[in-house]
């Protein structure tokens, strides 16, 4: 089809087929055939216009134009997106209805005689008029209120024009208002909904990881142990005992297997099945959550909650201030303005636009964020506790040694070791079970009976003999197996700064498997970064021996640390710590850092910890990297620094404009018009990115570390 | 006095007379032309919007790439 060229820079063009080249509804499918070519990156298409706008890599200028012009868009096949079609009507009911308001107004007010356009006033006056009284019934003094005065003492005067303009101002700015808050909600469900979970599902012959979002009907799932189910489903291979508590409460397992039905939210305890996708999940539960997540006074960041009850409160001082102006100038206009100026709709609009921009925003980079009450307390607080193993330290950590005792075999100890450890979702169990694998000690004709699974340890029967594996405290405490204190020594020091986990066999230590977990790269970092944004106090606490947990400290500069904790343990410590006054961001991944995940003020937790941190968490950092901590507090405090910018802006501003129309340097009407134009704008720049771009974040490092040269 | 009852009467008659005109066939198709004229007028100021939004993207991203050029 025939294109013109409307801007050609290198890497981006923008095409324009005839402008009935094809509907909104084959945008996504006119998008998705530029995006097959290879050196395409990002394709936006508009039906209103016929344009599509191409970003490509390197030389090909010449290849996208070939494509453009062999294309024909209207024979290319409809691809469906709830996500898309919801965001097209939200703007296309928004531009219906602006335009039709607008053609309203006009045709009123130029081709209506006089009378009837009096008489229609009136009947839209009563509407504003009935709303201010029912608000004021209730009690309160709200801005229905303050809208209800202005048209009523203006049609009281006579003067019809100045209350159907403010009619026509106040319909137009709700408008605009419901448009940008259901903009922002819809943009931050679509951002949950492609960027929460991912799935495993089977592509071609292998596992390919994708986001749930993207899957599609009869789809194949592969989920394993210690995940939940994302969908619907009905299992086709594989075997599990799955956990349905969330659904019926009974506590025990299910097993499943091939053509048995799942569910989407249950929890596969052992075992791992292959299911077809017979539901995929549902995109009213995310606008629920999206719809909970901003009405909830829970979530609400309180400052938020702070300025929406400000903003009530000061709308009395509005009343006020137009019996003042009343009764000093005797001039209703004036006074009607005075009510035309009012911070709250503001106030109201720009902090939650603000903060759900801001969840958004974090979603974006891979950081979901649950509520914007957490972003509050991400930016103010003043203490990080971290889990060591898994959250420090890598999320897979390495055999470094096995050691037999009493007569076992070193091979036997690791095979028996892999054979137990295999239930468990933990990354020390996966470590060793690896070790194994990679050692080619297989265990098949040895099934171990799991017993009981607890923290930091299993208990199962092996050959009819009882076999328990775990930690220091569960084995020779809990369990109390025998150890004689000479072999405790000479264990010690062979361990030395490892973590160890310790076998035994019938009541007696088969052998120790000495596992070595080196901190993240970034992990130090990560360190320095936080205390840069403030944070005053580092903590770690671990469950892990003393000598692993002092030198994880002294390499990445903790200030304080406690070993040997545990789950119980760490939660009474962040409470500790906050009844000192403390703010506190909990960093972990295990299943035994809940109740301290729960405790304290913000919880983080990373995307490869089990599913229950992750569900307990507060914020999940989706991709595994530490540093996104750090970009989560630096988002968290330029949102805070935002709100309250904006918030000297609203109330400065305003301010002035009823200053200078009571004085009279400014009309009643441009005051109104000047206030409505700095709310939009305010709500619109609320919805900037919070942190710099990646290129600006490096132009900006490069200065400072420039200044610092110089300097 | 004269003026106003002539008023009444005009107005009464209208109502008689109305909705015979309404339901006629060449009010309808009046309806139907003005109504797609309407959708037409809406299509066309959103196209014009768009295309101004456009506009604007595009010089934008042309002041950026010249800022950058120049910069080098």
């Amino acid at each position: 089809m025939k294109i013109q060229i409307m801007s050609d820079l290198s890497g981006r063009l923008r095409i324009r087929y005839d402008r009935f080249a094809f509907d909104s509804d084959r945008d996504l499918a006119v998008e998705q055939h530029f995006l097959a070519l290879p050196y395409v990156h990002s394709a936006r298409a508009n039906a209103h216009t016929g344009s599509v706008l191409l970003c490509y890599e390197g030389d090909h200028r010449d290849d996208v134009l070939v494509a453009a012009r062999a294309l024909i868009p209207r024979d290319l096949a409809v691809i469906a997106d709830t996500q898309r079609d919801m965001m097209r009507s939200i703007d296309d009911n928004f531009w219906d209805k602006l335009l039709g308001r607008l053609f309203g107004f006009a045709v009123r007010r130029l081709l209506l005689p006089i009378p009837i356009r009096n008489v229609l006033t009136l009947v839209r006056a009563a509407r504003f008029i009935w709303k201010g009284l029912r608000a004021l019934t209730r009690g309160e003094l709200a801005v229905e209120v303050l809208d209800a005065a202005a048209i009523g003492a203006s049609i009281l005067q006579g003067n019809f024009a100045t209350a159907s303009s403010v009619m026509f101002l106040l319909s137009l700015s709700e408008l605009i208002e419901r448009y940008t808050m259901r903009k922002t909600k819809g943009m931050l469900s679509t951002s949950l909904i492609l960027n929460t979970e991912q799935v495993w599902v089977v592509r071609g012959g292998t596992e390919v990881c994708i986001p749930i979002g993207q899957l599609t009907m009869d789809d194949r799932v592969v989920v394993r142990a210690g995940s939940v189910m994302p969908v619907d489903g009905e299992v086709l291979s594989g075997s599990a005992v799955v956990n349905e508590s969330a659904m019926t409460g009974e506590p025990l397992g299910v097993p499943k297997e091939a053509g048995n039905s799942v569910f989407a939210g249950t929890v596969v305890e052992e075992g791992a099945v292959t299911i077809r996708v017979r539901a995929l999940q549902d995109e009213s539960r995310i606008s629920k959550i999206v719809e909970l997540i901003s009405e909830s006074e829970d979530l609400k960041a309180s400052v938020q909650g702070k300025a929406e009850r400000f903003a009530d409160r000061i709308v009395p001082f509005s009343f006020l201030l137009f019996f003042a102006t009343l009764a000093i100038s005797r001039s209703i206009t004036k006074a009607v303005s005075v009510l035309m100026v009012d911070y709250s709709c503001a106030i109201k609009l720009a902090t939650p636009i603000a903060v759900l921009s801001a969840m958004r925003e974090a979603s974006e980079l891979g950081i979901v964020v649950k509520g914007g009450k957490f972003l509050e307390a991400m930016a103010e607080a003043d203490t990080v506790v971290f889990d060591k193993t898994g959250t420090l330290t890598l999320a897979a950590p390495k055999v470094s040694r096995v050691i037999p005792v009493n007569g076992f075999q070193r091979d036997d100890v690791l095979r028996l070791a892999a054979c137990m450890e295999e239930h468990f979702p933990h990354s020390v169990a996966r470590a060793v079970v690896e070790q194994a694998l990679l050692e080619g000690l297989r265990h098949e004709e040895e099934h171990a009976e799991v017993n009981y699974i607890v923290a930091h340890g299993i208990s199962t029967t092996i050959h009819g003999r009882k076999a328990i594996i775990g930690s220091h405290h569960f084995v020779f405490e809990d369990e109390r197996t025998p150890l004689a204190a000479a072999l405790q020594t000479e264990l010690d020091a062979a361990i030395g700064s490892d973590s160890a986990i310790y076998l035994a066999i019938g009541d007696t230590l088969a052998g120790v498997i000495c596992i070595s977990d080196p901190p993240r790269a970034e992990a130090a970092e990560v360190i320095r970064a936080l205390r840069e944004t403030g944070v005053s106090q580092v903590v770690m606490l671990t469950g892990d021996t003393a000598p692993a947990a002092e030198q994880v400290s002294r390499q990445l500069g903790i200030d304080y640390f406690q070993a040997q904790v545990l789950p119980e343990d760490k939660a009474r410590i962040v409470q500790q710590f906050k009844a000192d006054g403390h703010r506190v961001i909990m960093i972990g991944d295990g299943i035994n850092d809940s109740p301290a995940l729960a405790a304290a003020d913000v919880s983080v937790s990373m995307e490869d910890a089990s599913d229950i941190a992750r569900q307990v968490a507060d914020i999940t950092l989706r991709h595994a990297d530490l540093y996104d901590l750090v970009t989560a507090r630096r988002l968290a405090q330029a949102l805070m620094r935002r709100i309250q910018r904006n918030f000297a802006i609203i109330v400065g501003f305003n301010s002035s404009l009823l200053a200078l129309g009571l004085f009279n340097v400014i009309a009643p009407g441009t005051s109104a018009l000047l206030h409505n134009l700095s709310t939009i704008s305010i709500s619109a720049l609320s919805m900037r990115p919070c942190l710099p771009s990646a290129p600006e974040q490096e132009i900006q490092t490069v200065c400072a570390q420039t200044a610092e040269a110089i300097g | 006095m004269q003026k106003k009852l002539l008023l009444f009467a005009g107005g009464l008659l209208t109502g008689l007379v109305a909705p015979t005109v309404l339901k006629s066939k060449c009010a309808r198709k009046a309806a139907v032309a003005v109504t797609a004229k309407s959708m037409q007028l809406r299509d066309d100021t959103r196209s014009a919007v768009e295309s101004i939004k456009e506009e604007a993207q595009d010089i934008y991203a042309e002041a950026k790439q010249q800022r950058q050029a120049d910069a080098k």
